[in-house]
């Protein structure tokens, strides 16, 4: 195991919020808060399945990957099927939610009893805070960025475009909401 | 060659602007709080004039960010 540096704050993610912090290159800004993002194998394959495999690779020792164990496996599967079936879901197919019920599993280990989980989607996130998990989305994260000084607004509001120009389903509502919370933040 | 790039569960819905607020808001207490659990592991004792003396040496920022733990601490004991 890596050694963490005192106070220190890691971050696990799910495959989406990860996807929008290579299509925004926000990566350096991600760690500059949160050092060190692990990640579930589930979520790898998700990733390169996404062409993002090249930046993963590209992304050294700031993204760590880690394996299950079979019990683990079940537990992700279970709640997977959780997932599925939340009416906030609109996908009822399980294996489609492993990368985030992977994620919740890998937070519940003891070395991560202190981090923080990314998700964006609305069910998973349901079903994260039934856990009792402490999660943010990226754009929770961007948001401190800003609190913090690392980020202006405006930048706040350039990467989420970028991501919403990519791909990524932030509508312009959210994105100008943001960007406002933002700029009082500033 | 480019890999193709796209996006995971496209069809997925997305919090709220409102949840990403509420989400920097715990993420700030949560960070603040783990760096305050690994600043209590060190305990050294600092004579109290020593603080006094390291308080008027301090810039404009850090004399509003001492300010605001102070009230917070004082609304504490106060309740």
């Amino acid at each position: 195991m890596a050694i963490r540096e005192p106070g220190m704050t890691h971050a696990i993610s799910d495959t989406g919020p990860l996807i929008s912090v290579f299509q925004s290159d926000s990566l350096n800004l991600v760690t500059t808060l949160l050092p060190v993002i692990h990640i579930p194998s589930a979520c790898v394959d998700e990733l390169v399945r996404h062409g993002w495999g090249k930046s993963l690779r590209s992304a050294g020792p700031q993204i760590k990957t880690h394996y299950l164990t079979r019990a683990e496996k079940e537990m992700a599967w279970t709640i997977a099927q959780a997932i599925a079936l939340h009416p906030l879901s609109r996908d009822s197919v399980p294996d489609n939610h492993l990368g985030e019920a992977q994620a919740m599993v890998l937070i519940a280990r003891p070395e991560f009893v202190n981090d923080v989980l990314l998700l964006d989607e609305l069910a998973a996130r349901a079903v994260a805070k039934e856990i009792g998990l402490t999660l943010s989305g990226f754009a929770g994260v961007l948001l401190v960025a800003v609190q913090e000084g690392l980020l202006t607004a405006d930048e706040l509001k350039e990467r989420l475009e970028t991501c919403r120009r990519q791909g990524t389903h932030y509508s312009e509502a959210f994105v100008r909401q943001v960007y406002l919370a933002a700029k009082g933040d500033e | 060659m480019d890999e193709q790039k796209s996006v995971h569960e496209p069809e997925a819905r997305l919090l709220s602007a409102q949840d990403a607020i509420q989400d920097a808001e715990r993420l700030r207490m949560h960070l603040r709080r783990n760096r305050e659990r690994a600043e209590q592991e060190v305990q050294l004792r600092v004579p109290f004039t020593a603080i006094i003396e390291a308080i008027d040496q301090l810039e404009t920022g850090e004399l509003r960010l001492l300010a605001e733990r102070l009230e917070e601490r004082l609304a504490g004991v106060q309740r």
